[in-house]
């Protein structure tokens, strides 16, 4: 019988030389959790710097997604060693990174360059690819973990006859207790308004100055503020990087810190709120698992939930920080063999010492990021470093026969008013629907109106903190929209499928995040 | 008196002798820089063209006939000229010294453009509005030549000189012949970025063929944008060519090119860097942003023009 494929993931923005990362990782990385090698090959396509689709055959997916479930419910233990491994693996990657950001680059050797970029990639592979069955995989297709959880807390509401409300309690007993990166960078960014706002003088320049004037003034400032402006700039710049970049430059920071002086907020009180609000939910999350009187391995089972959300942001973190150093790395090699960042990005890593020894890569690359096919098998056994072994790149009509030959499911998008997605994060909002995909539409976003993405990723939490309700068309309850939601408690709908085909700039909608529903209203 | 001047005896203070042009090939061979070969047909013998065969006062006449309010009377004056400037015979001195220093330059074919003598820039770009002809053989180069003076008389020309407040004054030409490189790719470089006006990057846009498909806006050429500090090259943008200019037995024509040809990458990393380096010399050279045209052939980078870009 002929293999039908499923299409699992799509990313804007992406390059191959990422996405060939994950491939050893799908089986034999996969195999250090569900103890077999289920997904055996994968199809990525890409069109114009974006992965328009990547894709599963459809058996191997849910034999990995129901073996995974199974592996929680019956040894969370061992998901939980699981995890920790792949935290202590992306803080030793996020370390190393940091390090070869103080490496000069350009006055390194051809051979020592490759060296380091090895060692980096090797790194965001294990530390990507460690835990994928549950920071990805579980909840792709259908969100498996998060409905049989909710199910249980609806089970037991039954049975006690309590009156809580099913979509709050899920969120609360799923929030970590840790911080997120982004938390953490939203609360190093108040300790510098509170600095600031210590320095009259200092406070004076940032709040009689134009965004433009400070950018051009920075220079003649006392060497001593200069330094401690930098350092926040060189801690986190990287934040928005996701896969293609840009980083935030100096002036994005200026003027953010520009806006929260001129509105003289209050910096402490506002650390001090973030501070509890985490408290907070911690206490609530308590109460709850008595009034649901779950059983201790229930808990433990809503503690990995909890552990999931936080690893899957941690894990993206560090990932988009690494992925911001390696492309220092590949800008030099790039720099040397005459191609720009993103041509050098669309290459395989065993390419990359071809670049070096003169050989030409330009047309190679600019095919591949106008429409390509990339193939994959995995290879048996655990693989703990990274190989290209296995990977095919077709172009062009290649790559169109190539697709011809594959069967695929098929997607049939219904004209509706009414759309279901799953709730992220509970509440109710109304209001004009804004399409924003990437940083540059951030414009369009008012206060007050409501999110749709097909995804959303750091760079665009400016514009979620505008909205009255956040909608993706992509992504779990534990994705990047999810998690950036309950820490803003916007109302949020995730995997809202064929929202952009079916809404458009400016529609009316209510969203009654509890039940998932976006619906269209008549102005 | 002297009627022409090789490139490697002007520079930039030769304007009113050899055009804006003129002068800053002369300079750029002075500095240096790979500048095919070539000598200038002065304004002086222009000059003597006209006032030695007379026809200066007809073409005064004529030109006072011309109201440039009226576009037929500015019509009928640039044929008249140009009919009088065709007919009339160009001097046998001049003539023969043309063709004596086309004979240095061991060129089969020639570019020949003429170069406006005015020190006005924002005249200056009338320049462009001049003519250029390719692939000029020793043969009809003095036709050529001439066909470059009558240029100073075409309606637009005439209309730019009305508007400027120039018609009372001398306006003169020269006119540069310069070996033709046949180019295989070739196109423009920008040392300021011309969008962005970001000083730290430089824009380099490529198309096969000869320049004129590209300088004339008739085919997207790639572009390519570099850092100016290192050399780096930060984004590449190819763009589908449908057509090249390039020689033909007589003249120049126009060849089809594939989908899978006219896609490729014009230039490669290497070679975009090779150029930048060349162009960020003239940029160093000038002291200011530059807007130069460039040239491929035989693997050897060629400047063909390089001009201050004064819009920014």
């Amino acid at each position: 019988m002929k293999t039908i494929w499923r299409k699992n993931f799509d990313i804007k923005r992406v390059d191959i030389n990422l996405s060939a990362e994950t491939m050893p990782g799908f089986g034999g990385l996969n195999y250090i959790t569900v103890g077999k090698n289920y997904i055996s090959q994968a199809i990525w396509v890409f069109e114009n710097l974006d992965n328009t689709g990547t894709y599963f055959p459809v058996s191997e997916l849910r034999g990995l997604i129901e073996s995974t479930l199974k592996t929680i419910l019956t040894d969370p233990d061992k998901i939980d060693k699981i995890h920790k491994r792949d935290i202590a693996l992306n803080k030793q990657y996020f370390d190393y990174a940091e390090k070869l950001r103080k490496f000069k680059l350009n006055e390194l050797s051809g051979p020592k360059l490759l060296q380091l970029h090895k060692r980096l990639f090797n790194l965001q592979y294990q530390s990507h690819c460690w835990a994928l069955p549950t920071t990805w995989f579980l909840d792709s297709d259908g969100e498996d973990f998060s409905k049989y959880l909710i199910n249980l807390i609806n089970t037991r509401k039954q049975e006690l006859g309590l009156n809580v409300e099913t979509a709050t309690a899920f969120s609360v007993l799923t929030s970590p207790a840790a911080p997120s990166f982004g938390q953490k960078e939203e609360e190093d960014s108040l300790k510098m308004v509170d600095w600031i706002q210590t320095i009259p003088k200092l406070k004076y320049w940032f709040a009689s100055h134009t965004t433009e004037e400070l950018v051009q003034l920075f220079p003649s400032l006392p060497p001593k503020w200069k330094k401690r402006i930098l350092k926040h700039h060189y801690d986190w710049c990287w934040t928005p990087y996701t896969y293609l970049g840009p980083a935030y430059s100096l002036d994005y920071y200026l003027e953010v810190w520009r806006g929260l002086i001129y509105e003289d907020i209050d910096a402490k009180s506002n650390l001090k709120a973030q501070k509890s609000k985490l408290k907070e939910i911690q206490i609530q999350r308590k109460k709850l698992i008595a009034q649901l009187r779950l059983s201790k391995q229930e808990k433990h089972w809503f503690d990995i939930a909890a552990d999931i959300v936080w690893l899957k942001g941690y894990r993206k973190d560090c990932y988009f920080h690494g992925v911001y150093v390696l492309d220092l790395i590949l800008a030099e090699i790039g720099k040397r063999g005459g191609l720009s960042l993103l041509q050098t990005k669309y290459l395989l890593p065993d390419e990359l010492p071809k670049v070096l020894n003169g050989k030409d890569f330009s047309d190679t690359a600019n095919q591949r990021i106008k429409f390509s096919v990339m193939y994959g098998k995995t290879l048996a056994g655990k693989n703990l470093n990274w190989s290209g072994k296995g990977l095919k790149i077709f172009v062009g009509n290649k790559a169109k026969a190539f697709l011809k030959k594959h069967k695929f499911e098929k997607i049939v998008v219904k004209k509706t008013n009414e759309l279901m997605g799953t709730c992220a994060c509970p509440g109710l909002a109304s209001g004009k629907i804004k399409v924003i995909n990437v940083p540059d539409e951030m414009e369009k976003m008012q206060q007050g109106d409501i999110m749709l993405s097909h995804t959303t990723f750091p760079a665009l939490v400016p514009a979620m903190k505008k909205a009255a309700a956040i909608i993706t068309e992509d992504g779990g309850i534990t994705c990047h929209a999810a998690i950036v939601a309950r820490e803003l408690q916007t109302p949020c709908v995730v995997g809202c499928r064929n929202a952009i085909s079916i809404l458009k700039d400016g529609d009316m909608v209510e969203v009654d995040a509890n039940k998932g529903i976006v619906r269209k209203i008549n102005k | 008196m002297e009627l022409t001047r090789t490139f490697a005896r002007l520079d930039k203070s030769s304007v009113a002798i050899a055009g804006g042009k003129g002068a800053s090939l002369g300079e750029m061979t002075k500095a240096g820089l790979a500048v095919p070969p070539g000598f200038v047909v002065l304004a002086n013998a222009f000059d003597r063209f006209i006032e030695g065969t007379d026809i200066n006062v007809e073409i005064d006449a004529r030109l006072k006939n011309a109201n440039h309010k009226d576009i037929n009377s500015v019509d009928r004056a640039s044929n008249e000229i140009r009919a009088i400037i065709k007919k009339t015979k160009m001097p046998n001195d001049i003539k023969e010294e043309i063709l004596a220093e086309f004979k240095k330059l061991k060129a089969k074919f020639v570019a020949v453009r003429s170069s406006a003598t005015t020190e006005d820039s924002s005249v200056a770009s009338w320049a462009g509005e001049l003519e250029t002809y390719l692939n000029v053989t020793e043969k009809n180069a003095a036709e050529a030549v001439k066909k470059c003076w009558s240029s100073l008389f075409t309606p637009r020309a005439i209309f730019y000189r009305f508007e400027k407040k120039l018609h009372k004054q001398k306006v003169s030409v020269a006119v540069v012949v310069q070996k033709m490189v046949q180019s295989e790719i070739s196109g423009i470089c920008f040392t300021v970025h011309p969008v962005t006006r970001d000083h730290n990057q430089m824009v380099i846009e490529a198309g096969f063929g000869l320049g004129e498909a590209i300088v004339g806006g008739m085919v997207t050429p790639d572009t390519y944008v570099l850092r100016k500090e290192d050399l780096s090259i930060l984004d590449i943008n190819v763009s589908e060519q449908s057509f090249a200019i390039v020689k033909a037995p007589r003249g120049i024509i126009h060849k089809k090119l594939s989908a899978k040809i006219g896609g490729r990458q014009k230039l490669t990393g290497r070679q975009i860097v090779e150029l930048a380096k060349l162009c960020k010399k003239i940029e160093e050279h000038y002291k200011h942003p530059q807007d130069i045209e460039w040239a491929l052939e035989k693997n050897k980078f060629y400047i063909t023009q390089s001009r201050p870009i004064t819009t920014l």
